[in-house]
């Protein structure tokens, strides 16, 4: 099982993906800031003034 | 910290059946969040999100929780560790943070399953919401399948603290 990973320096898909992922996340609260994304994580004042409750 | 053969053999199949299952409930709830989202006829988004509220809270909170729990026991009990492997800890990074998303999407999940119930959705109500839920979605299956991806390639790469061991 060890031998797959010998040496201790950062692979290159793994900085590759952690590029990719910091994208995502200023990507995720661009949105979120700029008003995009309906509610969120929680609901608008709209949706809530209706009551919610769970299955 | 080490488990018998049995044992691994059972946490894998565990964490494998529940990790392909969430996989595919969360693809139809996507399935059924596009139809939502797409359709203008009323009894379709009344047959959607009720039954996207019963996948989300019955099937894919629970095969989310179990699919984390038992990645965690599977690594932590076999000399792959949770911190030694890069893919590894990769795909930790991703499940954690999509957990935490999963548990923290409920209120609106629930909210158009309700409305579904009661009657009240219509034509465009809350159309960023509907569409909110399909970008969720979408989002979420495509974490799962690079967790997926990573979890048959295994690529090489071993951590700093891996490395020490």
């Amino acid at each position: 099982m060890h031998s797959r990973g010998s040496t201790t320096s950062m692979p290159r898909w793994v900085k590759a993906f952690g590029i990719a992922a910091i994208l995502v996340v200023l990507l995720f609260f661009s949105l979120h800031l700029a008003g995009y994304g309906g509610g969120g994580h929680t609901l608008h004042s709209d949706v809530m003034e209706h009551g919610m409750h769970q299955p | 910290m080490s488990m018998t053969p049995r044992a691994r053999k059972f946490a894998l199949t565990a964490h494998i059946t529940s990790s392909i299952g969430w996989f595919g409930a969360v693809a139809g709830f996507l399935a059924l969040a596009i139809a939502g989202a797409a359709s203008r006829d009323a009894q379709v988004m009344r047959a959607a999100y009720p039954a996207m509220g019963l996948t989300y809270w019955y099937v894919i909170v629970p095969l989310g929780l179990a699919s984390l729990l038992t990645g965690l026991v599977s690594s932590l009990g076999t000399e792959w560790g949770l911190f030694r492997h890069y893919w590894v800890l990769v795909k930790l990074l991703l499940t954690i943070p999509l957990t935490v998303l999963l548990l923290m999407h409920t209120q609106p999940v629930s909210y158009m399953a309700n409305a579904g119930i009661e009657r009240t959705l219509s034509g465009a109500d809350l159309g960023w919401l509907r569409i909110q839920l399909v970008g969720d979605a979408t989002a979420a299956l495509l974490v799962l399948l690079v967790a997926t991806i990573l979890s048959v390639y295994r690529p090489r790469g071993m951590t700093g603290y891996g490395a020490s061991r």
